[in-house]
């Protein structure tokens, strides 16, 4: 089921209200069921995988209990094993057979692999994750094994972060499950106020870019490079607005009932370096590589050229976790170099006294210039995030570079003035926050003034939405 | 549950509801008061033109009858009444309301490759929702949109949903000229890469057809003379269920097919066309003098 749709529209309030209603020994269960159904709206038979995952790491979580030493370790190899094995089958194999039968016939061999006829269940790599997550937490000691295979269950399904995350931790969810939520007249209101900012960033500005992007992407060969100058700045804010749209109303959706998910985007194109911006980028995300990739292989803590593999390995990793194409390894080597590059800068930063070079830097460093050139390699790379494959973000770049001065690709006045004074909502709010501007219109003091914000963005996105029922950007990883 | 809170809800959803109200009631004043833009030629198309020649299709029907070159021929007033993203639901619904006004001599009506296939959606009349109270639509018309989008309709501010600006642009200005209506726009622009793959298209649904059948039926019912056309596609076509179901239809029915498709009556090159599916000003040029040359042979 997707957020923007009017099915959710009858499905979120007939599970709030439920969940409030019902004695808190019957909560998980309603819970539970309201996010099977929110699973089973896409396709259900794929629930099933879902199922297996949960059954295997439940009892991986309660075992690593009962054994010591090694037979630990093979229970947590077991359970990962089990959930990267499934995420390879259905994201990652008919990839892998791709490219090894375009090998055979580089190599002039006739074998050819047969590719498996299946669809990606949704949110495969978000659940996934979560789940790890569980048991190397557990593995750890930072969490209790839960006991209640019901409990745990909808730890891993809870439906609004169940397809898109924010991939949360054991430490962080699993409590606030058993504990009685009551309502919480101030929790219901933020939890409101945030969905609906969130339905606005999707309805109003990303589905509008969506479609001048979707215009000049697939028939990039007819467009000008100016035009995809523009389309590439338009995915930009399309991607943020898609993607932080969703987690504020899965974060608001959780909020109403008590529960608190993670923030998930911090402003992130105002950050003046690539390491502040992956501290504000899908952070959920981030983290997850950090903690479970990036220090068990030593991370910063280890000889230089260590340290800057580790750094490449968890960006590469980072992008092959989007899809299962070489787009996404190239945008993931991209934000791995840039940020490697920053960090030597970094440390070649500390070691210089006052001379040339130090004072090049204090100009770079001056942070608005830092936040437009961060924002300008933040772009460019997602070129290849957008781009159906490596050929296509090639092509599109050199249109970029050789052909910018032909003319733009508008649609009409109105559609651009309209895309346009989106961006600059989005832009202004997220600029409001990060400077601490009195512009929190939604959280006035005055009451009439909250009222009204409410009133307007419910009005602007019934007069400027676009009602497509179009799905989430991350929703296919 | 503080009473306090519970008043706060409902002071916002009675807010909402008149907010809502007021937008529609202002917006609805706006549609009749147009001067210019769309929503003022279609509505002057539709009850005041009275044309005897009507031309009803997507954006093909738009783009591809050069109404000036069809009226210099037959010295008969002509409308063009293509839409941009419909399909014959929205057509049939236009002739129905065109009707209530005026009877044209003469209508064609045209159809594209794929227009009868398994993905049509009904929700598509969206653009005559501004002036749904005045459209032709009974409940069995509106049977075939979605129970959401009805949902959806409730609210008086999403009939204007992305047609504010338009709307509200179209109450200034200068008054437009009705000689100058015509309701055909050219496509200027030529794109550089053209798709020539084999159109083979088998998908068929019987609820979108029923409309075809429903718009044979009006015209006959009516005295309108219809002719069929299926105007020039870039791309070659192998098969499409559409196009023959339309030709056997129209046999059936004794209702004029003309068809442009593989170039069987006239060759096209790439320079007439703007992309795939659409011939810019030169080919559309050359398209309505051959189209008027046939017209005496029905």
């Amino acid at each position: 089921m997707l957020f923007n749709s009017v099915e959710f529209l009858i499905f979120y309030p007939i599970v709030t209200l439920g969940y409030f209603l019902l004695a808190q020994k019957y909560r998980w269960f309603w819970l539970l069921a309201a996010s099977c159904y929110f699973y089973m709206f896409f396709k259900p038979i794929y629930i099933l995988i879902l199922g297996v995952t949960i059954v295997i790491d439940y009892f991986v979580g309660v075992n690593l209990l009962k054994f010591q030493g090694k037979k630990r370790k093979w229970l947590l190899v077991a359970s990962i094993i089990a959930n990267v094995g499934i995420l390879a089958v259905f994201k990652y194999y008919n990839f892998f057979v791709g490219n090894v039968n375009t090998l055979f016939a580089t190599a002039g061999m006739g074998a050819r692999l047969a590719y498996l006829n299946i669809l990606l269940p949704i949110g495969l790599s978000f659940h996934t994750f979560q789940a790890m997550s569980y048991t190397i937490e557990v593995y750890r000691g930072n969490q209790q094994p839960e006991k209640h295979f019901g409990i745990y269950a909808l730890y891993v399904m809870f439906y609004p972060q169940l397809v898109a995350g924010p991939i949360e931790r054991p430490q962080s969810m699993l409590h606030q499950f058993t504990e009685k939520k009551t309502f919480n007249q101030a929790d219901v209101s933020d939890g409101l106020k945030l969905m609906l900012w969130g339905l606005f960033k999707k309805i109003v500005v990303a589905d509008r870019l969506a479609v001048y992007v979707g215009s000049a992407y697939d028939n990039y060969i007819n467009q000008t490079g100016s035009t995809l100058i523009v389309a590439t700045f338009f995915f930009a804010i399309q991607i943020y607005c898609d993607f932080s749209g969703y987690s504020d109303i899965a974060r608001g959706a959780a909020k109403t009932m008590g529960f608190d998910l993670m923030v998930n985007f911090r402003r992130p194109y105002l950050a003046a370096n690539i390491t502040d911006f992956w501290r504000r980028w899908h952070i959920s995300l981030s983290s997850w590589f950090k903690d479970y990739v990036y220090f068990p292989l030593g991370g910063n803590k280890v000889r230089l050229m260590q340290w800057c593999s580790n750094i490449l390995i968890v960006f590469l990793l980072s992008g092959i976790w989007h899809g299962a194409n070489w787009t996404f390894v190239i945008w993931g080597l991209i934000h791995g170099l840039v940020t490697i590059a920053h960090k030597l800068v970094e440390k070649f930063d500390e070691k210089q006294g006052n001379s040339m070079v130090k004072r090049l830097l204090l100009v770079f460093s001056w942070k608005p210039l830092a936040i437009v050139i961060n924002f300008a390699i933040v772009t460019f790379a997602w070129v290849f995030f957008r781009a159906g494959s490596v050929e296509q973000a090639f092509g599109i770049l050199g249109k970029m570079l050789l052909h910018a001065n032909a003319p733009v690709f508008t649609k009409t006045g109105v559609w651009m003035l309209l895309a346009c004074t989106g961006v600059g909502i989005v832009l202004v709010a997220d600029m409001a926050a990060e400077y601490r501007f009195k512009l929190a219109l939604l959280h006035h003091r005055n009451l009439a003034v909250r009222m009204a914000s409410v009133l307007m963005l419910c009005l602007g996105i019934l007069l400027f939405g676009i009602f497509r029922n179009s799905s989430f950007i991350y929703f296919q990883f | 549950m503080k009473p306090t809170f519970i008043w706060r809800v409902v002071f916002l959803v009675a807010g909402l509801l008149l907010a809502d109200r007021l937008v529609g009631f202002f917006m609805h004043n706006a549609i009749q008061r147009q001067r210019n833009g769309v929503y003022y030629e279609f509505k002057y198309k539709l009850t005041q033109a009275k044309a005897a020649v009507a031309i009803l299709g997507s954006s093909r029907a738009n783009h591809h009858y050069d109404t000036r070159l069809i009226e210099q021929a037959t010295h008969e007033k002509t409308m063009n009444f293509g839409q941009d993203g419909t399909s014959i639901f929205t057509h049939y619904i236009l002739l129905k309301t065109l009707l209530r006004w005026h009877k044209p001599q003469l209508l064609v009506l045209d159809i594209k490759p794929g227009d009868f296939g398994g993905t049509q959606n009904f929700n598509e009349i969206a653009p005559l929702y501004p002036i749904i109270d005045e459209m032709a639509i009974d409940g069995d018309d509106l049977s075939m949109v979605s129970p959401f989008e009805k949902i959806k309709l409730y609210s008086q501010c999403y009939r204007y949903n992305n047609q504010v600006l338009e709307i509200l642009g179209g109450t200034r200005g200068k008054l437009v000229d009705t000689a100058t209506i015509t309701g055909y726009s050219a496509l200027p622009v030529k794109t550089v890469v053209l798709n020539n793959l084999a159109i083979n298209d088998s998908s068929f649904n019987i609820r979108v057809y029923q409309y075809f059948q429903r718009v044979i039926l009006l015209c006959r019912q009516s005295g309108v003379k219809l002719i069929v056309c299926t105007s020039p596609c870039y791309r070659p076509v192998v098969f499409d269920r559409t196009i023959a179901e339309v030709e056997a239809e129209c046999k059936r029915n004794g209702v004029g097919y003309i068809n442009y498709l593989n170039n069987k009556l006239l060759p096209f090159d790439a320079s007439m066309f703007k992309d795939e599916m659409h011939l810019n000003t030169k080919g559309a040029d050359v398209f309505t003098r051959d189209f008027i040359q046939r017209l005496p042979q029905f």
